[in-house]
């Protein structure tokens, strides 16, 4: 018995089926009862007439705009300062220099710390009264703690931000670092002796190689800035939430019936991240790792 | 206070609102961002960002000292126009079904000694919800030898102005009210 | 000129570590500090208390990490078993479809997790998953089943089955050439998958407190706790030891990591 090959497709459909059956049971059940729901359709608590109602209410309410753009401006912020300084990082750390191996671990470190412990760590850092003020108090910068600029807690997402910063740099600068090394050095150095300057060598040369990457890399900080909630329920202000704060919060609203709000907004959340993922197919289509 | 009534609250609101408007631009950011929990704010307060913070329970001024959190010259006062006070509550539900034994434990913790335990600081330092002059001379007397925190106001003291606690239906009124008018 | 730009390189480079160090010097200064208030730059008092305590077994600081440990060993195992052989099919073999297995892989890593969580309870709360060991275990392996498929697919994409048809042609039974010529083949590959698969289960917040309701009482659970009860002392010490397998795993498999697998690691997330 063992002896006779299996027909290929057969093959194929039972070494995939396991996975297919879990990602479908899991993610996409999880997904499309999220979506029922937003209509909803919520048999248990006799919701059984499909409507649009979760999503005009959702529509209508200036909370719900407040809060997208807001997620927005942490998502773009995040991303863009995430992106431009890790490849700088990777530009630093690609040449050899005494130490390296050091630097490079130490740079690697915050890829391992989970957001959360980041989350705090900022905070402990980053407020009025943190090891920051504290030691610009030392040098009689400030008086007081008022004193010092109010990057936690803040309306504008400051503290939400460098956390975001902070966790997101060693990764997208990995990803970077790892094409540049797969670049090696003969591309630019032809650059070099054709008379570019190092400027010219790095806008025309280099950033369109690693493009690709850092494309990946970026759109995958985005969605994830965009569609997590917990970063932004630690350092967020008060009066201001996120589009996914929001989500939660009308989730675990006493009253049963914000429930389908909360699932129109998921489905929100979902959509805009589901148009950065076809985006994100389309562009690096040939970059995936196992084409 | 009896179940909400509107004319009582809007009576009342509005001055509150007013209150609390006048002294924001004396207040945390000025009032344009609150703390999210007492937690936040009392850590506000260990660091000196806030000059004062507030507690339900007096005696985690003096657990807070103990552990280093706040500094030694910290000290609590009641408010001598009224402060809401209660104290734990321990419920059988209707349904339970092992009333008996639900009864038991309620007795061990309101017995004497349970309650005693629970006052003492190193273990709590909660005050007691129980009548102490009505416990046996020996508990009394074992009461009264408890060690005084000086950052912890003392119960009596407390007890003076105390007022009981608002029905639910009062507490979402004023929590709307404060998010519309203040917040 | 040169001698700046050396200097000016240097400068960085010394910023970059400040940087990339600076959330975690708090969390280890507080863990052994009584009472850190503004302005003290360092404690005035040094103590091993809240260390003390947190390895005490009254804090509940080795309960969740026993139970964290076997959670993401749980996931990892599972993901591997799962994830292994539609690696193995996305990376050797084209067939119909496969365009679409690829994007479903995918989106999970792209969606983010918490919204299909809040999809997942009510179906959890009816089959008496909620607030379970295993409705944590399963509800982990939304967001790194599809990182160790990714992972795998890459490792088979550079492997020759050839080889495997050469052994059996030897004689080798299917078992011995699994354990002698796959196997030492794909077990860096392994590896790394592995270790990522485990540092995101382990780093799970928003997840586990959904479905596990407050009643698996993970490591990050844990510290939130004490985060949220204003117990600085105790969350830095608990930080600390909730770090370390991240970084014991980065030292472990340095030479094993590249930009590649820590792409895809992102998917982490929390």
């Amino acid at each position: 018995m063992a002896q006779r090959p299996m027909s290929d497709r057969l093959k194929i459909a039972l070494m995939l089926g396991p996975a297919m059956i879990f990602i479908g049971g899991l993610f996409f059940a999880g997904l499309g009862i999220v979506l029922l729901r937003s209509l909803n359709y919520m048999p248990v608590i006799s919701l059984t007439d499909p409507s649009f109602d979760a999503y005009v209410a959702t529509f209508t309410t200036p909370a719900f705009y407040r809060s997208l753009v807001f997620s927005l401006h942490i998502a773009v912020t995040s991303t863009a300062l995430a992106t431009v300084l890790a490849i700088a990082s990777a530009l630093l750390l690609r040449q050899s220099f005494a130490g390296r191996q050091i630097v490079s671990f130490l740079f690697q470190l915050g890829l391992t710390v989970p957001h959360l412990i980041g989350a705090i760590g900022v905070l402990y850092l980053f407020s009025q009264s943190g090891l920051l003020a504290r030691i610009a108090h030392e040098f009689g910068m400030i008086d007081q703690p008022s004193d010092f600029p109010a990057l936690v807690y803040d309306r504008y997402g400051i503290g939400i931000i460098l956390q975001y910063v902070w966790k997101e740099v060693p990764f997208i600068g990995l990803i970077v670092l790892a094409q540049m090394q797969g670049l090696g050095a003969n591309y630019e150095a032809a650059a070099r002796s054709l008379g570019a300057t190092r400027w010219q060598t790095f806008r025309h040369v280099l950033l369109p190689l690693i493009l690709p990457g850092v494309l990946s890399a970026s759109v995958m900080v985005f969605a994830f800035t965009f569609g997590a909630d917990e970063i932004p329920a630690i350092l967020g202000p008060n009066a201001r939430a996120t589009l996914p704060v929001l989500t939660y919060r009308k989730f675990t609203d006493v009253d049963l019936a914000a429930r389908p709000k909360a699932m129109a907004m998921a489905v929100v959340i979902a959509a805009v991240s589901a148009i950065l993922v076809g985006l994100y197919l389309w562009s690096v289509r040939r970059e995936v790792s196992w084409k | 206070m009896g179940p909400f009534d509107q004319d009582t609250f809007d009576a009342v609101a509005a001055k509150t609102w007013a209150a609390l408007n006048e002294m924001e631009p004396y207040l945390w950011r000025e009032g344009q961002t609150y703390p999210s929990t007492v937690v936040q704010m009392n850590d506000l307060f260990a660091n000196g960002e806030v000059a004062l913070t507030f507690n339900y329970e007096p005696a985690q001024f003096g657990i807070a000292v103990q552990n280093g959190t706040y500094p030694e010259t910290v000290r609590s006062y009641g408010l001598t126009d009224g402060t809401i006070g209660n104290t734990n509550y321990t419920v059988i539900p209707l349904n339970s079904p092992n009333k008996a034994a639900a009864m038991v434990v309620q007795n061990m913790l309101l017995s004497a000694e349970a309650q005693y335990d629970k006052a003492r600081p190193d273990i709590w330092g909660a005050l007691p919800a129980i009548e102490v002059a009505r416990t046996s001379d020996d508990m009394q007397a074992k009461f009264a030898a408890l060690p005084p925190h000086p950052s912890v106001i003392a119960g009596d003291e407390l007890g003076r102005n105390a007022l009981p606690e608002l029905r639910s239906d009062w507490i979402s009124a004023i929590e709307q009210g404060w998010i519309d008018n203040v917040g | 000129m040169k001698g700046w730009g050396r200097w000016f390189r240097n400068a960085a480079r010394g910023l970059l570590i400040l940087w990339s160090v600076a959330a975690l010097v708090p969390l280890g200064i507080w863990s052994f500090a009584r009472g850190w208030r503004f302005p003290d730059v360092v404690p005035r008092t040094l103590t091993l208390d809240a260390w003390r305590f947190a390895l005490s077994d009254s804090s509940g600081v080795l309960g969740s990490l026993w139970i964290s440990i076997v959670i993401s060993a749980m996931v990892t195992a599972l993901a591997l078993i799962i994830g292994l052989p539609a690696g193995r099919v996305l990376g050797l073999y084209r067939f119909r479809g496969k365009t679409m297995v690829e994007a479903a892989v995918l989106a999970p890593l792209i969606l983010p997790g918490n919204v299909i969580a809040l999809g997942l309870h009510g179906v959890f709360l009816r089959l008496g998953l909620t607030n379970s060991v295993a409705g944590v275990v399963l509800v982990h392996l939304v967001p790194t089943l599809p990182y160790m498929i990714l992972v795998m697919a890459g490792v088979f994409a550079r492997y020759d089955p050839a080889h495997e048809q050469q052994a059996r042609s030897l004689g080798a039974t299917a078992l011995q050439t699994l354990w002698h010529v796959t196997l030492p083949a794909i077990l860096p590959g392994i590896l790394v998958g592995s270790l990522f698969t485990f540092l995101i289960s382990w780093s799970q917040f928003v997840l586990t407190l959904m479905i596990g309701g407050g009643r698996v009482t993970t490591l990050p659970l844990l510290l939130y706790g004490f985060a949220t009860a204003g117990r600085n002392d105790l969350t830095g010490a608990i930080a600390i030891i909730y770090i370390l397998p991240g970084i014991l795993a980065v030292l472990a498999t340095v030479r094993h990591v590249s930009g590649r697998s820590a792409a895809i690691a992102h998917a982490g997330r929390a």
